[in-house]
């Protein structure tokens, strides 16, 4: 796969490190334990588009947020959540 | 004669500098103003009379010069209240590749379009080369380029390097 | 000799020697080995795989299912090689497989009569009585019976390269679609990649008699190569396959660099794997011809009709002095044209048709062809070479003919497997008789020519011309389309897939699956195209079905009584074709398999003799054996004594260091850590551990504040990137408002522990400054010139680590030594670290809380941080869960292991009873016993214990004593000496 990383340009994706789903949002601390396992724990599993983390390790180091495509590996947009 | 040839270059001193954010503008007039050096645009390294700047990431720089000097104190003098300095000096190894085969054979190493229609001079980017994290910058368009690891790696860059692919590479 | 005297691509002027089978012959260059060895009347090349059926050469392409032979010998031995794919050289050597004793007299023959009994599957359904037997006998001779070639089993001595490769367009073959693309493309200034599998360029143009721009279509493929190579930004690549598409526009190919010399010039690498990304891709890899299903179809002798012209035009080679045609179509009656223009006897021709056109009776009227109109094959006959050819008219009778070619036309598959690698499916279409490629290709990829289905020669250029142009437009540079090259058009329709009735009818010539196979499958439920393809292994060898799995689904498709496009295709995966694994490896063999980290005191613990082991990628010092020392135990023991008698020094720059520098600096680490750390005085250092999200240690470590606003934490060797990765994300994403900087220092110190009592001393030696202990007391900090100071302790023992850049590392631990410390090295370390109950690796295991480590009391309370929510949950504060303990084996003696398993002494060993398991474990020499620490549930509770530690992997049974997890000085007065 080709991650078009918006500080570094189209790059492969051994560059990059994979985290899972970027939509699920840290709970604030006092949230109840349902929110905090759902949170660590629950994950939806689309067959389309997900937006999920990806850190650039061998690149800028920055986290960013990729909208793929589970079926086709589509890429839609790569943003970086700080900017 | 040597298609493309290649030298270890040290010893470099080298700060990270980061700008907090939104400060970016200040800290580069700081910098003009103390090193006649411009901060780099992301992909790209500026020079000015000896002293580097590469651009490694948003708000985030590596100020380098060739030999031992004492840049920390300087530079954090300059980023002050817009941003931090940490001294990085020795922590990478750095190879200087010279030849029309250099950019062959990058283009073993490298996952990178290293055509002078997509990287020129003063052209930089990190990636990946066989499991090692690296930083190439072009210096000329000889061309040459300077490949740099982290230190410790550099025994293993060298024997990646080393296996040229059929290119005649000769060692400084 | 059947060697036609005239044409031909070869170079006549030379000749090559080659040796099949230990006899040698001779061959031009611009032969294949298959070729050459038709040129001298060698026709049998090797035995099937189950059957062992005499085989020969079928087509003349690296499709080729029968023509597998042994090329090279020693370690370059190569098995299963296509002869028809070897460019031949001077000396090339190859065998014939899969016969004993000789090609001629093969004893497996025998299989034939078996024949009934090894039918598809049979394996399933015997073999298995008696069950004894499987591993005495059944085995044993199954796997001398298996396989077809042999490998070598010696060591690759080639070596592989591998490159990058960025285009706007690239193209896939070179044939006439693709050549025509490329001077669409080229023109137009866009970077352009033309691949080609062949040693030239033109495909099936070297191959025909005809006619482009009104030049011969080999004369136009040359002339057009000059232009293409004149094109400063067209790169060829001949002799190399695209064998993969992957997503983004990533193709892999390998080009084949040597395997048409004897072995690679000095330096050269054999082969070299590609990674191509284009922009755009035009698939133009042309089409191959079908097999033909009928009696006896793989006889040494038969062979596809395109391939019969390719030998007669590109190779000048006849195969064979008495010709009969079977056609399904017009396309045989071309091949009928050639043999007669090259005054080879076709004594018949046999047409599936019931009305064969005028113009086609009367050719084979002109050339004294007897022709049978809607005829069949009903058997070949021939020991080991094709002799008689059994002919059934339409009205039932057989004729026998005799002939030693019997040439089959059955039609062309479009080589679409490049188009599909994505998961899209082809797609049937019943006027071309063929799958045509997706509707959906990869993104990016157009596919043009006779691998689009436009069979015409006028066609395919056109198209690929129109191709070629929309790839450079589409990749950005305006060009507008050339005029196409001109040939003929060719309107007549496509073949049909042609099956004939009887036994032994072919239709995977690699694995032996026949008809009666397929009809097996599906009398047996396995009918969708996935299941009988693995039932019978059809179409999975290593010719991918190239040739005949369509024939496999038009059989399946008539017995079920669904149409082709119902039936379908199976998914096509990378690679396409067979790639060498060590082309895929290129230099990652061996020492390089990996890269490997260096600490900068390497290059001194080499010279004092040390063991070193790998950690991760780093190399570290295991031991550093003296003179008279024969064991390690020897080594590490007295490294032990050293540091708890007098000072040792080890290299701990393999830890990771990171650097933080800004006014929130203490704030993001109180985010990270469990404890807090802005309290943390300036020039003071506090031990710290961190948390995932999910409540469970993710690592531990030492914070020490240089300044105000600048701190060094500490990591594990294992988890330093992972830990920094984990920080970055905290700030980015969790905590982006923070004002505070951070980088990796690991290589930019080095550092070593200096440790024993006499620590102070050296280290004052060393930096030339007193250090007494008021001014830098236990878990202090500071810098002294170039150099930093920590008094921290991971031995338990008055201790000190010194970091200085890491260019000065290697002279800094020369002073170390020279000052008196002796070197200790990972194992002392691990030793030492067990005696002191500090947890490390085995405790770290990603699977324990803070708790279960006895880190509850760092646990804070005043600040959220992360996992403090998670590490909250019921189950993670049961005190029932394995809490860190010390323990002692009961004798005294007996080595204790990690990985045991605690249980009551009197309980039976079953996973009911388990109560916890040993995590680390060494011999003490300090207490002159073996101790460990584990994990054990209610620990604390139950210092004093006597449990069994079982361990029937290894050992057995050993009695233990639970104690505190400190056996050495638990007051901790050691490291405020």
């Amino acid at each position: 796969m080709r991650i078009p990383c918006p500080h570094c340009g189209e790059r492969a994706s051994e560059e990059f490190s994979y985290l899972g789903a970027a939509d699920p949002l840290r709970p604030p601390p006092d949230a109840t334990a349902e929110a905090w396992h759902a949170y660590v724990f629950l994950r939806d599993n689309p067959a389309g588009n997900l937006r999920e983390f990806w850190h650039h390790v061998h690149g800028c180091r920055r986290w960013l947020i990729v909208t793929r495509d589970t079926r086709t590996h589509a890429i839609a947009a790569c943003v970086d959540p700080r900017a | 004669m040597a298609d493309c040839t290649a030298r270890w270059i040290a010893p470099i001193t080298a700060v990270s500098l980061a700008a907090w954010p939104g400060e970016a503008p200040a800290l580069a007039a700081r910098l003009r103003a103390r090193f006649a050096l411009d901060l780099a645009a992301p992909g790209r390294w500026t020079q000015a009379d000896g002293l580097v700047c590469v651009w490694l990431a948003p708000d985030h720089w590596q100020i380098e010069r060739v030999g031992r000097h004492d840049l920390l104190p300087a530079l954090v003098a300059a980023a002050a209240e817009h941003g931090a300095a940490i001294d990085v000096s020795d922590a990478r190894a750095v190879l200087r590749l010279s030849g029309p085969g250099s950019r062959d054979l990058l283009a073993r190493l490298l996952p990178l379009d290293l055509h002078p229609r997509a990287f020129a001079p003063h052209h930089a980017a990190s990636t990946v080369a066989a499991h090692i994290g690296v930083q190439v910058r072009q210096i000329d368009a000889r061309p040459t380029y300077d490949l740099a690891c982290l230190r410790s790696y550099a025994e293993s860059l060298g024997r990646a390097v080393d296996h040229r692919g059929g290119l005649a590479l000769g060692w400084e | 000799m059947m060697r036609l005297a005239a044409g031909g691509l070869i170079d006549r002027s030379r000749s090559v020697r080659f040796a099949f089978d230990g006899r040698v012959y001779t061959g031009h260059p611009g032969d294949t080995l298959a070729s050459a060895l038709l040129a001298n009347g060698v026709r049998l090349l090797g035995r099937s795989f189950k059957y062992h059926r005499p085989r020969g050469i079928m087509t003349a392409g690296p499709e080729d299912p029968c023509a597998l032979v042994e090329l090279r010998t020693g370690a370059r031995r190569e098995p299963n090689t296509p002869a028809t794919a070897v460019e031949l050289f001077d000396g090339l050597e190859a065998q014939s497989q899969n016969r004993f004793p000789s090609l001629r007299f093969d004893l497996m023959a025998a299989n034939g009569w078996l024949a009934p009994l090894l039918a598809a599957g049979f394996y399933y359904k015997t073999f298995m009585w008696p069950a004894g037997w499987w591993e005495r006998v059944y085995e044993p001779l199954i796997r001398r019976a298996a396989g077809l070639g042999r490998a070598s089993g010696l060591p690759d001595p080639d070596t592989y390269d591998r490159a990058h490769l960025f285009c706007d367009v690239l193209i896939i073959g070179a044939g006439p679609a693709g050549l025509a693309a490329a001077l669409a493309a080229g023109r137009s200034g866009a970077r352009v990649v033309l691949c080609e599998a062949d040693a030239r360029l033109g495909g099936r143009l070297l191959a025909e008699t005809c006619e482009i721009d009104g030049q011969p279509g080999a004369a136009w493929a040359t002339s057009t190569e000059a232009t293409l190579r004149a094109f400063p930004e067209l790169r060829v690549l001949t002799r190399t396959t695209v064998f993969g598409a992957y997503d983004h526009g990533t193709y892999a190919a390998v080009e084949r660099l040597a395997d048409h010399q004897p072995f690679p010039d000095a330096h050269q690498p054999r082969e070299r794997v590609w990674r191509i990304v284009a922009k755009r891709t035009v698939l133009a890899a042309g089409a191959v011809e079908r097999l033909v299903a009928f009696p006896g179809n793989d006889r040494p002798g038969v062979m596809l009709a395109g391939a019969v012209r390719c030998y007669l035009n590109r190779y000048a080679v006849a195969p064979g002095q008495t010709a009969v045609v079977a056609t399904g179509g017009a396309e045989g009656w071309r091949t009928v044209e050639a043999l007669a223009a090259r005054g080879i006897r076709v004594a018949a021709v046999v047409d599936r048709r019931a009305e064969v056109p005028p113009a086609q009776a009367a050719l084979a009227q002109r050339i004294g062809a007897r022709l049978f109109a809607g005829a069949r094959i009903g058997a070949t006959r021939g020991a080991t070479n094709l002799r008689t050819v059994i002919v059934e008219g339409a009205t039932g009778g057989a004729q026998r003919l005799t002939a030693d070619l019997l040439a089959v036309a059955g039609g062309w598959n479009p080589q679409v497997q490049l188009a599909c690698h994505l998961g899209g499916r082809p797609v049937w279409d019943e006027t071309r008789a063929a799958f045509l490629p997706p509707t959906t290709p990869p993104p990016g990829m157009e596919v043009a020519g006779a691998a689009a289905g436009r069979f015409g020669l006028g066609e395919s250029l056109r198209d690929g011309t129109r191709a070629g142009s929309d790839a450079a437009v589409a990749a950005g540079f305006a060009t507008t389309a050339p005029e196409p090259p001109s040939a003929p058009d060719d309107d007549t329709p496509a073949t049909p897939i042609w099956l004939m009735p009887g036994r032994k009818a072919f239709v995977d010539l690699q694995h032996d699956v026949t008809m009666d196979d397929i009809a097996l499958a599906h009398r047996e439920g396995f009918r969708a195209v996935e299941h009988f393809k693995r039932y019978t292994t059809h179409g999975m060898a290593t010719d991918q079905g190239k040739t005949g799995g369509v024939l496999g689904m038009a059989a399946m498709a008539a017995l079920t009584g669904r149409s082709m496009a119902e039936t379908g295709t199976t998914l096509h995966r990378p690679p396409s074709t067979p790639v060498a694994i060590g082309a895929l490896a290129g230099r990652h063999r061996g020492k390089d398999f990996r890269p490997t980290r260096l600490t900068p005191g390497h290059a001194w613990a080499a010279e004092q003799g040390a063991s070193f082991v790998e950690s991760g990628v780093w190399l570290r010092a295991q031991w550093f054996p003296r003179a008279g020392e024969t064991e390690w135990q020897q080594s590490v023991d007295r490294e032990v004594l050293a540091v708890r008698n007098g000072v040792g020094v080890s290299d701990v720059s393999t830890l990771g260091k990171i650097e933080l520098a800004g006014p929130d600096g203490g704030a993001f680490l109180d985010f990270l850590y469990i404890n807090m750390l802005s309290t943390l005085p300036v020039g003071r250092v506090r031990y710290g551990a961190m948390l995932r999200e999910d409540g469970f240690v993710l690592d531990d470590g030492t914070v020490a504040r240089l300044e105000a606003e600048r701190w060094v934490i500490t990591t594990t060797t294992a988890n330093a990137a992972r830990v920094l990765a984990h920080m970055e994300f905290a700030h980015q994403v969790l905590r982006p408002n923070l004002r505070v900087a951070f980088v990796s220092v690991t290589d930019r110190w080095a550092q070593y522990a200096v440790a024993g009592k006499r620590a102070r001393e050296v280290i004052q030696a060393v930096l030339e400054h007193a250090i007494p202990d008021a001014a830098f007391p236990a878990m202090a900090c500071g810098t002294f010139g170039s150099a930093r100071l920590f008094r921290i302790s991971f031995s338990g023992e008055l201790a000190y680590e010194i970091a200085v850049p890491a260019r000065e590392g290697d002279a800094l631990v020369r002073r170390i030594v020279a000052a008196g410390a002796v070197p200790y090295g990972l194992e002392a370390l691990g030793v030492l670290r067990i005696e002191k109950g500090h947890p490390a690796g085995g405790e770290l295991n990603g699977q324990t809380t803070a708790r279960d480590l006895g880190l509850g009391r760092l646990l804070s309370a005043r600040k959220d941080f992360i996992g403090r929510a998670m590490a909250l949950r019921p189950a993670l504060l049961d005190p029932a869960r394995p809490t860190l303990v010390g323990l002692r084996p009961a004798d005294r003696r007996t080595r204790l292991r990690a990985g045991a398993h605690l249980l009551p002494r009197d309980a039976p060993a079953r996973i009911e009873h388990d109560q916890g398991w040993i995590t680390s474990a060494a011999f003490s020499p300090t207490l002159g016993h073996p101790i460990a620490l584990a994990l054990l549930t209610n620990g604390p509770a139950r210092h004093g214990e006597r449990l069994r530690a079982h361990d029937p992997v290894r050992d057995g049974e050993t009695e233990v004593d639970v104690v505190e997890p400190c056996f050495v000085d638990p007051e901790g007065l050691r490291l405020r000496g």
